[in-house]
């Protein structure tokens, strides 16, 4: 009977990658626009006392933490709904919670590194 | 007298003895001849010692394991997780990573350093061709002549597939791509002969695509480089 209740939506299963899905686009738009960024020479534009491409790569870096923000509490609010099964929720902020605190690390180096030569 | 079993020892010593020839030699990282390659044989260093802590600290927990069976009992087997799992690695890791980031930082090949010599490297099945823009129209082939103790910047490059350029006594790799120029910095703070490789797999003569770098005193630089002209013309 309470079986119908307990069915998981798939939104929860795809809760459990949705974290590191984020980490990984992190990584993948860091680490492709620092390339192209170089290539095209946005290290040498100056913007708000930095230089553009820094400030690019820091805009990514937040859009991405922004949304690992947003993820979380939606995750913690799926968890305490209770419709889906608790363990496939607790798991699912669990991993974002990781996500989250991986792809802030990730993006430490963005203002104190060389970013191009 | 317990004894262990035949032909342990020779294998022990054959293999300690394997593994530590790899520490010396005209190909050893860990014997730098130069400020970049100090930079990277330190940091190698670096890694080994956190290495060592970390297996130290875990063999030392195991060994407790097995000598006081249970005693780890009364500590909550969420700690073990969280120390073991988390903050152990963190408090290792996060000094090496930090270790990497300004060694890197260390070896970029910045503009406006006093004294640098440009190399341009052309690497090719099989072989490496060394132009020299300081002194036009130097060239040599598979042998490399620089300054001692001044920057080297070689620009390299590929005619056909992926090479790397490596001189592990000196400097570390740097990928030769065709269609692009790649640039390491390297220095030699002594005379002598050095040894390199390709250290990117680039066909059936790949492992014999071996190249020297001489580093002469000043004088004796500027006489190879105008032999080396001469020569060309
Ligand atoms: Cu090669």
């Amino acid at each position: 009977m309470t079986q119908a209740a307990r069915i998981t939506p798939p939104r929860a299963l795809l809760l459990l990658v949705a974290g590191f899905v984020v980490w990984s686009s992190a990584f993948v738009w860091l680490y492709g626009g620092l390339s192209v960024g170089c290539a095209f020479g946005w290290d040498r534009i100056t913007l708000a006392g930095t230089s553009a491409l820094r400030l690019g790569l820091l805009l990514i870096w937040l859009v991405h933490v922004a949304a690992l923000g947003w993820l979380l509490a939606y995750s913690r609010a799926v968890r305490q709904a209770g419709r889906s099964p608790p363990f496939v929720t607790t798991a699912a902020t669990a991993l974002t919670v990781v996500a989250l605190i991986a792809t802030v690390w990730t993006g430490l180096a963005i203002p104190a590194t060389t970013l191009c030569i | 007298m317990r004894r262990s079993p035949a032909g342990f020892r020779p294998v022990v010593v054959a293999a300690a003895a394997a593994g530590l020839a790899g520490c010396d030699g005209p190909l050893s990282t860990l014997d730098p001849a130069g400020p970049a390659a100090a930079t990277i044989a330190g940091l190698w260093w670096a890694m080994m010692s956190g290495g060592i802590v970390l297996l130290t600290i875990v063999m030392a927990l195991l060994a407790w394991a097995f000598l006081r069976p249970g005693a780890g009992r009364t500590t909550s087997p969420r700690v073990w997780l969280a120390g073991g799992g988390l903050v152990l690695p963190a408090v290792v890791l996060t000094p090496l990573l930090l270790a990497g980031l300004w060694a890197g930082e260390r070896l970029l090949a910045r503009p406006g350093v006093p004294g640098i010599v440009r190399v341009d490297v052309t690497a090719r099945q099989w072989q490496w061709d060394f132009v020299y823009p300081d002194a036009t129209p130097a060239v040599s082939t598979n042998v490399l002549h620089i300054p001692v103790g001044r920057p080297v910047d070689v620009h390299v490059t590929s005619a056909d597939v992926i090479h790397s350029f490596w001189v592990p006594r000196l400097a570390g790799k740097i990928d030769a791509i065709p269609g692009h120029v790649t640039v390491v910095r390297l220095a030699a703070d002594r005379p002598g002969v050095f040894h390199g490789v390709c250290a990117e797999f680039c066909g059936t003569a790949h492992a014999h695509m071996g190249f020297t770098v001489e580093a002469h005193a000043a004088d004796a630089y500027e006489d190879r480089l105008r032999r080396l002209g001469r020569n060309t013309r």
